[in-house]
């Protein structure tokens, strides 16, 4: 290297962001997303259609009569059905992911930051949602107030913050202690300057690995709750699908296995997703 | 000694969160549109307005809502969570019923998870770019992303239904009688998939942090030290590294317990394990209030044990832990 | 024969950026029973060495060339079960770190005893009991209820001797320590190199000793090896070394090490004595909850009612080893932690009665210079930020002339202006250390306070930051409060001294007069731990000072 090359600035997250771009698993998982998503946004328009319309014999195998992925139980088009259930599953998952992240955050930052009886209350509240099992207590919850999408949504990121809290916690517990966050103080900054502009740009790393995470979890969440049946029955969700042809798998295992694939290449594309960023962001594994 | 003080301090805590779980339970009762007395009316195909005032009544719903709540949880304490008009039966007799086939699902997945979760991620850590860390990491990619009870339906075609290894369905085979080994017997043959769909899931996640609290703990000083000693490279790992990378992995298993009842609800589903899952999904479809907060408040229960438990296990794995309380 | 001998030795490190050499054309040998010491800063490839030595290099690391024979036997081409058979035996190793280098899972005595039992043989009940007299010759009290603890209930100094005892357990031929008192205070760090000495002479082995500090080296060793960038610059006897250093690099180590005791210190006229101080602090307390247990909190004092002043233009040190709570007092200054009691005046204004926007606006006045480079400084703001963010919160500058002003700033510590734009990761430590000084000058503080400012800096760069913060000093008439504890850099830098232990300050005076004539037992056990020089060449018959 030579002494009069200029050095260019390169920020953290210019780094982080190289090194996603060389993380080939990510990069496929995040390509993944794009197609789902795309399929999602752009499907029903292509591929036009009710899917609840009965059209054609129940049970055709895939590929015949021209139903790519055959017909379900009532003769419904299988196809149709999980490009419709594809904007369902991914809205209720990225909705609930986001109400988990604001909670959590909100109350992690707080706990965090301003210690003391804020931190006890809160910290407290936070061990008591995680004492309810999860799935059982948003049963509750869409069974006393309804099962509308909407609901679902509230009740998913109503269990699952505590985990997006105490990640956040820990990280401002850690970063209020370091010097800049002293020299900072010291430099006349706000309190609320402090915690948005100065602690959570710091602690955001871990808190965005695990909102992909919950992102995918939120997604296997509201599968789970509509393979139970506890969803709006007016739309066709990935889970719903299996649930209500479970009963048949002996006579059409392809209306239970197929839709399961969809689920689990998303999960598993966010999952990619949300490694890819974790070595990225992790400071600690860019060193070795 | 010291650990019974632990132990009381955790008891006592333990119950309120207990009580506040109560409180939760109260809350989204009055929350809900309509109450118990609608409930019956409904099921009895509706009553008169002055019958619907004499329950309201009998069950103090007339009095103030503070003396309800005390009232409530009074009666819980002493293990009388109320009725259910669907079954008509007392809620606790039922949960009873159904507790054991949960806690011998849960508990079983768990530790299942949590051996072959932590064999997976030491022999993984070893070495870090060998074939079964790459398979590990892959293993817990895919057990993470499939749903549960997608998982258990394609067991349950792969080994009941093609090839007809293990039952499809329930806890027992109820032509069997005999003897207690028989029985436990027919029990093992029938967990066997629902333990392992349950598990798989965990499976993935202890064996990633397994793996990766292994690498990190390989890494620190004091194994420089122990390779330092001359100690062959199986000390150096089991006795010098795996007791040191062990309590993250105890204290996710401890944080996971309302995620296995919450997958073992989906497996009971598949599987139709008579267990509280299978209890609260009817009595959520159909309405019976009562129930659906009984099992909550069991499940809850069963949580803060598993969450005592893990407590008591990681005092008995770093001495860090046993001083500082 | 020697006992041991490295020849040739290349040690590479994989990097991304492929084969990078960290010890290279490397040749030493030890005889038996010396002490030769291995000298260099960080980087310079001394713990590599150690640990090619040890065969425990890093995954990423491996020997290129060279051999290195024990007592004849090539050491790299050796058996990996038979090498395990020598480690820990014939060569035992302490490490830098007593905090880390100990397993806490286990007790004290069982991590003494494995040893004994995996090379000696011996019984479970054996090795027991001697480990506990292994424990009573490293003269940890209470052996045989100590054998029993676990090392977080044990101090750093404690936890070290443990690390010696484990070491020399099978009374080994070699004994390597790397860096074995560079975590610990200097009291300290005297009473292990007293137990170093004493058992290496009993036990009649040789020490490999691996130090930055040439103070250390004058008081221990009887030869030396400098290594610079992985290579070998300098060696010979100490004595010869000492008085005839032949390179550059060995010529300005031996410089950095301070001489308490020798020098005539000037006795500038101090006028101000009787003036107002600029800082005035009385019976200032600071407490702390510790909890215990469930709900139970207890206070702990971290400062107990301690009092000084600080004229303008002058500088304090305050000393003390750590948990004496000088770092306490001075963020209690700044108000950066709260105080339970006492009386802050600076400038006439009462800093304890500050509250809400005026304690913010009054910050602008004491500014801090924090003590470790890499995070003292937010890793998501360019330097230039950094820099001016006192300036936008608290300066009275106009928005338009903060980039002036923040240019001007980079320019007197001795930055370009065109690094403003930087992030701190692309700078080195003395750079971090040099934004660091700019964001604390921004706002014209009355008072600077410097937290341990130079001590995570290798020495040459230390004195470089010195010469700057004195430059500064004289050319902004700047008052500081200089928070150390290390007594070298504190007879460079300040006119004050105070000297703190647990809590209070137990003597307090010109430089002068604390250096040259402590009164207090602590202070003169305090100057007598910190090595010397001049005080090895007196050991070794030299009169004549270098």
């Amino acid at each position: 290297m030579s002494e009069n090359t200029v050095i260019k600035a390169r920020s953290p997250f210019a780094e982080a962001f190289g090194m996603f771009r060389r993380n080939h698993a990510a990069m496929a998982g995040l390509f993944m997303l794009f197609l789902i998503g795309g399929i999602a946004i752009f499907g029903p328009m292509i591929y036009p259609g009710n899917p609840f319309d009965m059209v054609w014999v129940p049970f055709t195998p895939p590929g015949q009569e021209g139903y790519l992925l055959g017909t379900d139980y009532l003769g419904r088009d299988l196809l149709s059905m999980l490009i419709h259930g594809a904007r369902v599953t991914l809205t209720v998952g990225l909705a609930a992911a986001f109400v988990t992240v604001t909670i959590g955050i909100t109350v992690g930052a707080l706990a965090g930051f301003y210690r003391g009886w804020v931190e006890e209350i809160l910290m407290r509240l936070t061990e008591f949602f995680q004492v309810l099992p999860t799935l059982l207590f948003s049963m509750v919850i869409v069974a006393l107030f309804g099962a509308s999408l909407l609901m679902i949504t509230i009740a998913i990121g109503l269990v699952s913050w505590p985990a997006v809290a105490r990640i956040t916690r820990a990280e401002f517990l850690r970063i209020r202690e370091l010097e800049y966050v002293k020299a900072a103080r010291a430099g006349g900054v706000r309190d609320n300057r402090l915690i948005f502009g100065v602690i959570l740009p710091n602690a955001l790393p871990p808190i965005i690995v695990q909102a992909a995470l919950m992102v995918g979890s939120a997604i296997l969440f509201e599968a789970g709750l509509s393979f139970l049946g506890l969803t709006d029955p007016n739309v066709a969700s990935w889970g719903q699908i299996i649930g209500s042809n479970r009963q048949y798998i002996l006579d059409a295992s392809y209306t239970v296995t197929v839709p399961g694939i969809a689920i689990f290449i998303t999960v598993l594309a966010v999952s990619l997703v949300g490694d890819g960023l974790n070595d990225a962001l992790n400071p600690k594994l860019r060193e070795r | 000694m010291n650990i019974l003080k632990v132990l009381a301090q955790r008891l006592s805590y333990a119950l309120a969160l207990l009580i506040a779980v109560l409180v939760l339970n109260f809350t989204m009762i009055n929350l809900a549109p309509g109450d118990v007395v609608d409930t019956i009316a409904a099921d009895m195909g509706g009553a008169s307005a002055e019958l619907m005032e004499q329950i309201r009544t009998e069950y103090g719903l007339d009095k103030p809502i503070i003396v309800q709540l005390g009232n409530y949880v009074w009666r819980v304490l002493q293990f009388d969570l109320g009725h259910s008009y669907f079954y008509n039966r007392p809620v606790t007799e039922m949960i009873f019923e159904r507790l054991p086939a949960t806690l011998l699902l849960v508990f079983s997945a768990q530790i299942f998870a949590l051996i072959l979760g932590i064999l997976l991620g030491v022999f993984a850590a070893i070495r870090p770019n060998g074939i079964l860390s790459h398979i590990v990491t892959l293993f817990a990619l895919f057990g993470y992303a499939a749903p549960v009870f997608w998982t258990g339906i394609l067991l349950l075609i792969a080994f009941s239904l093609n090839i007809p290894l293990f039952p499809v369905a329930g806890m027992r085979d109820v032509t069997i009688d005999g003897g207690f080994f028989p029985q436990a017997l027919s029990v093992a043959h029938h967990l066997v998939l629902p333990m392992l769909s349950l598990g798989s899931i965990f499976i993935a996640l202890y064996s990633r942090l397994c793996r990766a609290s292994m690498l990190e703990v390989l890494g620190s000083d004091y194994i420089r030290t122990a390779k330092a000693k001359g100690l062959s490279p199986r000390d150096v790992t089991l006795k010098h590294g795996l007791k040191n990378a062990l309590p993250p992995v105890v204290t996710l298993a401890g944080l996971q317990f309302s995620a296995v009842i919450s997958g073992a609800v989906l497996v009971e589903s598949v599987f139709s394990w008579p267990g509280l899952g299978q209890l609260a999904l009817t009595s959520i479809l159909a309405r019976d209030t009562p129930t659906i907060l009984g099992i909550l408040f069991f499940s809850a229960l069963v949580v803060i044990i598993g969450n005592l438990l893990t407590d008591l296990a990681l005092r008995l794995i770093d001495p860090r832990i046993r001083k500082s309380t | 024969m020697p006992l041991l001998s490295v020849e040739d030795l290349r040690v590479e490190l994989a990097t991304r950026g492929g084969m990078v050499p960290v010890v290279d054309a490397l040749s030493l040998h030890v005889e038996p029973g010396e002490t030769l010491s291995i000298v260099g800063e960080s980087g310079s490839g001394k713990s590599m060495t150690a640990l090619a030595i040890m065969g425990l290099l890093p995954r990423i690391g491996h020997i290129a060339k060279g051999r290195i024979l024990f007592e004849g036997q090539d050491l790299t081409q050796m058996e990996d079960s038979a090498l395990r058979d020598i480690r820990g035996n014939q060569i035992g190793m302490i490490f830098q770190e007593p905090m880390t280098s100990l397993n806490p899972v286990y007790t004290v005595g069982e991590q003494i005893a494995e040893v004994l039992r995996r090379h000696q043989g011996l019984s479970q009940t054996d090795a027991w009991s001697r480990a506990i007299e292994l424990l009573d010759a490293v003269h940890i009290p209470n052996s045989r209820r100590r054998a029993a603890t676990y090392p977080h209930e044990m101090s750093g100094g404690q936890r070290q001797r443990v690390m010696i005892a484990m070491a020399l357990a099978c009374q080994p031929k070699i004994l390597i320590a790397d860096e074995p008192t560079t975590a610990l205070d200097v009291t300290v760090q005297a009473e292990i190199f007293d137990l170093m000495r004493e058992l290496s002479r009993e036990m009649q082995t040789a020490t490999i000793l691996i130090t930055h500090d040439m103070g250390v080296v004058a008081e221990m060793a009887d030869r030396i090896v400098v290594m610079l960038k992985g290579e070998k610059v300098d060696g010979g006897r100490v004595h010869d070394l000492l008085q005839n250093p032949q390179h550059s690099y060995t010529k300005s180590l031996i410089a950095s090490v301070p001489h308490l005791t020798s020098e005539t210190l000037d006795t500038t006229a101090r006028t101000d004595e009787h003036d107002t101080p600029l800082l005035r602090v009385r019976d200032l307390t600071v407490q702390f909850p510790v909890k215990k247990g469930f709900g139970k909190r207890e206070m702990f004092t971290a400062v107990n009612g301690i009092s000084f002043d600080i004229a303008k233009g002058k500088t304090l040190a305050l000393v003390g080893e750590s948990g004496s709570g000088k770092t306490t007092a001075a963020l209690a200054v700044a108000r950066l932690v709260d105080a339970q009691s006492g009386e802050i005046t600076l400038d006439g204004t009462d800093v304890l009665a500050l509250e809400g926007e005026a304690l913010r606006r009054a910050r602008a006045k004491v500014q801090v210079i924090f003590q470790d480079p890499y995070s003292s400084l937010n890793p998501r703001l360019r330097a230039g930020a950094i820099v001016s963010e006192p300036l936008d919160n608290l300066g009275t500058y106009p928005v338009t002339d903060r980039p002036a002003r923040a240019a001007e700033l980079f320019e007197q510590v001795g930055l370009t202006p065109d690094q403003m734009n930087l992030f701190p990761h692309q700078f080195s430590g003395g750079q971090r250390q040099r934004i660091g000084i700019a964001r604390a000058l921004a706002t014209n503080p009355s008072l600077i306070i410097c937290d341990e400012a130079v001590s995570a800096l290798d020495v040459i760069i230390q004195a470089q930051i010195l010469d700057l913060l004195k430059d500064l000093q004289r050319d902004l008439d700047l008052t500081y409060l200089f928070i150390s504890h290390d007594l070298g850099v504190v007879q460079q830098m300040c006119d004050d001294v105070a000297v703190m232990y647990m809590g209070d300050i137990v003597e307090r005076g010109t430089r002068n007069a604390v250096f040259a004539d402590p009164k207090q037992d602590y202070t003169r056990r305090l100057l007598a731990a910190v090595p010397s020089i001049e005080r090895a060449q007196h050991k070794l018959g030299l009169d004549q000072p270098i």
